[in-house]
């Protein structure tokens, strides 16, 4: 009965009806447009960064900076003790007996694959360009197999590393900064002296800028002899069976290998700091529609119950109590919900694959060609729970206020 | 066109007119006081009323504007509640009470209350307050789809009866404000029947309505008062209160004269 009451009233203000509908029908698609635009950019960097530069990486260093011996002989003094000029011994940085630990990692439950590599700067030119560049120094089939780079390489091919003498492959923004093409030599000088001119063997496009644009891949034999860092690996990737883990991974592995190890999100942690301020500014303004829509139900509301003051008494008076008439008016707020968020819950996925077609190129933190969506099924949930909560609680004080009529003083002409 | 005062199905014997001295009061009204607002403000609208209204019985009370005739109706019919203390603070003795059908209203809470009204209580208002949005005939069974005593199709058959009854069968599927006048206020009282209530509390019913109209209405009081329903009806038109079998006078929030009245041949 109630709802015969509600729907009817829902449907003989049909205008406001659909307008609230509207409202609440654009601000589920905004939410569900937007959430999936920012879930597409950074899905595709942390699928895209991870991929390309595995899920775990063991460095040639300690967590902590190793405390003065002075330190450690008085741990706790102050006042009286003072350090001044120290100069660090020169160390070599190297992980220690790598092969030892590479056998070590591979039986961890857990790992898939692991792979060394020796990292260093050096400037690359060709012609009259030049530019800095992130020369690592892999196995080809071990870092294939930790990483997706292999199938990242657009032109030449990953494993020409072995075959050609002094390969190298670099980025595509690199190969378009230097203007260097496939086969071209370009020369190679790095921070410690070394020098040597290396023929591209492939170049890579893995769509986030930062890495297409400063990363070249070389045989670590060559690497090590470019960086002057003969027999030395300085890390380790590591790919794990699945990447979201790979946090608690990278505390237990960092456990057994006694150097800093980073996860993929601990290496990434700026961006995703900006990704997570991103989605927040997201939900902040996709909210804020949501609460106008709100306000608009709020406000039809309003004005359908100081309409129907007079129906609300004899609604009472043959028998309905204040529950009654708080459940017809919030079951109004509920069609306007259901509909509104429904259609919005469509639009949004019409919107998604439209957009997902448009032909814009995209060059940023990350390239690609068109908009790029990202849709989660949580997305699609969390847009039609909170439109529901909102409008039904923009629903509730209406119909309150409804409830809270006195027959009585309606009757007797006071409303 | 006479209209028939519908049937009414509660066992009452057809000549119920006659009221069986002894029988438990249908409503009962103990020491009733009404204080509207507070403070210095506060109006003492009804003054301790104590009344009894039997079963079959058709009661017309009268009296000037504010003489708190409707305010008493409405404490009679469960629409509102006797207040408890005078406008000093200080509380009635005797306690001041509405028994409905011997249900002290004080004891309900207001969803009791409001289920209490839709059983044994039917109203019917100057204005005839019927929901523009929906149909005569969906206006009458409204009451009914809340008791659920009917099955929707019966709840929708019982309302075409009465509105075949009340002559108004060819209306049924026209919106409440696509009616004349006193159509609305036919509709409005089949309505206040739809329940088979226990009683019809009726508060200017034809006030509102034009000389013809308001004889229809008086007709289906009168027809409806035969066969034994419970009629108590505020108005200011004597002769409409003339045709009841009591009649109470009111002056002051007090009750100054209860007669009964002869019968009448209907």
């Amino acid at each position: 009965m109630l709802w015969f009451i509600s729907i009817r009233y829902f449907l003989s203000h049909k205008r406001q009806s659909l307008v609230c509908i509207a409202g609440v029908t654009i601000s589920v698609m905004m939410f569900i447009t937007m959430s999936s635009m920012m879930s597409g950019f950074t899905d595709k960097f942390i699928i895209e960064t991870v991929e390309s530069s595995g899920h775990i990486t063991i460095h040639d260093e300690p967590r902590e900076t190793r405390t003065q011996i002075l330190r450690q002989a008085y741990p706790g003094v102050e006042g009286v003790l003072a350090l001044e000029g120290i100069k660090p011994k020169d160390q070599v940085r190297k992980i220690s007996n790598p092969t030892g630990l590479l056998m070590k990692l591979r039986r961890l439950p857990g790992i898939v694959a692991v792979a060394p590599m020796v990292t260093g700067d050096a400037i690359a030119n060709y012609g009259t360009k030049t530019v800095n560049i992130e020369v690592l120094g892999v196995e080809p089939e071990q870092q294939t197999a930790v990483t997706t780079i292999g199938l990242k390489v657009v032109a030449g091919d990953f494993k020409r590393l072995k075959t050609a003498a002094q390969g190298i492959i670099i980025g595509r923004g690199v190969a378009d900064v230097l203007g260097a093409s496939l086969d071209d030599s370009i020369s190679l000088n790095s921070s410690t002296g070394g020098r040597t001119i290396a023929k591209v063997v492939g170049i890579f496009d893995t769509g986030v800028t930062p890495i297409d644009y400063s990363r070249a891949y070389m045989l670590i034999n060559n690497a090590q002899t470019l960086l002057d860092k003969k027999n030395i690996v300085n890390e380790i990737v590591l790919r794990t069976d699945d990447y979201q883990l790979a946090k608690g991974y990278a505390t237990q592995i960092e456990d057994i290998a006694g150097y800093k190890t980073e996860s993929w999100q601990e290496s990434n942690a700026n961006f995703l700091k900006i990704f997570k301020i991103q989605q927040i500014i997201t939900y902040f303004i996709t909210g804020a529609l949501l609460v106008v829509a709100a306000f608009g139900v709020l406000n039809i509301l309003i004005m359908a119950v100081l309409e129907r003051v007079n129906d609300i008494a004899i609604l009472k008076s043959f028998g309905l109590s204040r529950q009654d008439i708080t459940v017809i008016y919030v079951m109004q707020g509920l069609v306007i919900g259901l509909i509104g968020s429904t259609l919005g819950l469509l639009l949004g996925k019409v919107a998604i694959e439209s957009l997902r077609r448009l032909p814009i190129q995209m060059e940023g933190l990350v390239r690609a060609e068109g908009l790029l969506m990202s849709e989660h099924q949580s997305e699609y949930v969390v847009a039609f729970v909170a439109s529901m909560v909102v409008v039904l609680l923009a629903a509730v004080y209406p119909a309150r206020r409804a409830a809270k009529y006195d027959p009585v003083e309606v009757i007797r002409g006071a409303h | 066109m006479r209209i028939e005062a519908p049937v009414i199905s509660r066992g009452v014997a057809d000549d119920a007119a006659t009221v069986t001295a002894g029988t438990e009061p249908l409503l009962r009204a103990q020491n009733v006081h009404r204080v509207l607002g507070s403070g210095e403000t506060a109006a003492h609208i009804l003054r301790g009323v104590d009344l009894s209204i039997l079963p079959g019985e058709y009661v017309s009370i009268v009296g000037q504007s504010g003489s708190g005739k409707s305010t008493l109706l409405y404490l009679l019919g469960g629409l509102d509640r006797p207040s408890q203390q005078n406008p000093a603070g200080e509380s009635f003795n005797p306690a001041s009470r509405i028994f409905i059908d011997g249900k002290d209203t004080y004891e309900l809470d207001e969803a009791a209350l409001a289920l209490l009204r839709n059983g044994k209580v039917g109203f019917v208002f100057q204005f005839h307050y019927l929901l523009k949005e929906f149909t005569a005939q969906e206006n009458i069974a409204l009451p009914m789809f809340k008791l659920g005593r009917l099955t929707r199709p019966a709840a929708m058959d019982r309302a075409a009866g009465l509105l075949e009854q009340f002559g108004l069968i060819d209306k049924a599927k026209r919106r409440a404000n696509r009616l004349s006048g006193g159509e609305q206020q036919r509709v409005a009282i089949a309505r206040a029947l739809a329940n088979e209530p226990a009683v019809l509390l009726a508060d200017e019913p034809t006030g509102n309505l034009d000389r013809q109209n308001s004889e229809r209405v008086a007709e289906i009081f009168d027809g409806l008062a035969a066969r034994g329903q419970s009629i108590v009806m505020v108005t200011h038109d004597l002769n409409l209160a003339r045709r009841a079998r009591r009649m109470i006078s009111m002056e002051d929030g007090r009750i100054v004269a209860d007669n009964q009245l002869p019968a009448r041949t209907v």
